[in-house]
């Protein structure tokens, strides 16, 4: 992250924690597409992803206090928190099991019978499941380190384990992700 | 990485990144903030009412504690002095039966020991019963050398 942008963060938080309105909606503008990218990537759901952004943002409200500068990067940092919602929220989500969608698959992904055709099309949809389907752990590094391009430090930081740790979960959770693509029986 | 999975993984990449949260998402969350904000600010607001009563509250006590604040004694350095004051402040009592000063007439006041025995002679209230004690007492002499008051100081018994 450039220190430009640091130092715009710090501004707009010292700004934020004096009260400044227009800080807190640049901070929430800056910040809330990783994070709803994260929630989305995670979740697969449109609808639970913009829950899980709101519900960062009004924790960063109630807790101005609790970022660290000196610990890392904002964007970090609510990705973070984001990924402690989520997980709170499959604990909690986990007790709760519909009838009707017992037996069903619990993303709500589009299919390949979505799409038409295209090879590659069919793999990002395959994909896609494949991610969701990941344990939590697994999915995370991808999500963080191949769709969003965060650094392994970064990464680090969301998942609050060992650079060493992340680079071992990707390779794994790659490893599993190209044999589901390869068993899912599209030829590349 | 497997090509496959990286170029599935670049598209998939491409999709997302220009995917945004809602615009009702911001407008929630800001109306959180304004609500939030909006709170702190009473209770500040509430908070300086607060110290300001308890400043006022205080100041009237204290300056009331220093209206009704008790007169401090005047020191005394020892015991004796208090002593000192309060035989001062003791009245010469007159000797009765002997002729009072005239208004012209000088006299002298003689700090002695005088038998207690010859005070109580004399007429004088001494709440000790021993015979033998003895009494410092200051006596008003006359030009004629005679004895017209006494002020007693103290009394020691024969054993002191």
């Amino acid at each position: 992250m450039p220190e430009a942008e640091r130092t715009r963060d710090r501004d707009l938080l010292k700004r934020f924690h004096a009260g400044d309105r227009d800080a807190f909606t640049e901070i929430y503008r800056v910040h809330h597409k990783p994070v709803f990218r994260f929630a989305s990537m995670m979740t697969g759901d449109g609808l639970k992803a913009a829950e899980t952004t709101q519900d960062v943002f009004v924790w960063l409200i109630h807790h101005p206090g609790d970022f660290d500068p000196k610990r890392g990067e904002l964007g970090a940092f609510l990705v973070g928190v984001a990924r402690k919602l989520l997980k709170r929220r499959y604990t909690e989500e986990k007790r709760w099991v519909a009838l009707e969608e017992s037996g069903a698959d619990p993303v709500t992904l589009p299919t390949v019978d979505d799409h038409t055709g295209d090879q590659r099309e069919e793999d990002a949809v395959r994909l896609r499941q494949a991610i969701a389907a990941l344990p939590e752990r697994y999915r995370a590094v991808v999500v963080l380190c191949d769709l969003q391009e965060k650094t392994y430090e970064q990464a680090a930081m969301v998942v609050e384990c060992a650079v060493g740790t992340v680079r071992s979960r990707l390779h794994r959770a790659r490893a599993l992700l190209a044999r589901k693509l390869v068993g899912s029986g599209c030829t590349a | 990485m497997n090509d496959r999975l990286a170029k599935a993984l670049g598209r998939l990449k491409s999709e997302s990144a220009d995917a945004q949260a809602p615009a009702d998402i911001e407008r929630t969350v800001l109306a959180e903030f304004d609500r939030v904000t909006l709170k702190e600010r009473r209770r500040k607001r509430s908070m300086a009412w607060v110290v300001a009563a308890g400043a006022v509250a205080a100041s009237i006590a204290v300056v009331l504690s220093l209206e009704h604040r008790p007169q401090p004694e005047p020191p005394t350095s020892s015991a004796a002095v208090s002593e000192d004051v309060r035989e001062s402040e003791q009245p010469f009592v007159p000797i009765p039966y002997v002729t009072p000063l005239g208004a012209y007439e000088r006299a002298e006041i003689v700090r002695m020991e005088v038998p207690v025995a010859a005070l109580i002679a004399a007429g004088l209230p001494m709440r000790t019963t021993d015979p033998g004690a003895r009494a410092e007492a200051d006596v008003v002499v006359g030009q004629d050398g005679r004895a017209r008051a006494v002020r007693l100081i103290s009394v020691s018994t024969e054993g002191e």
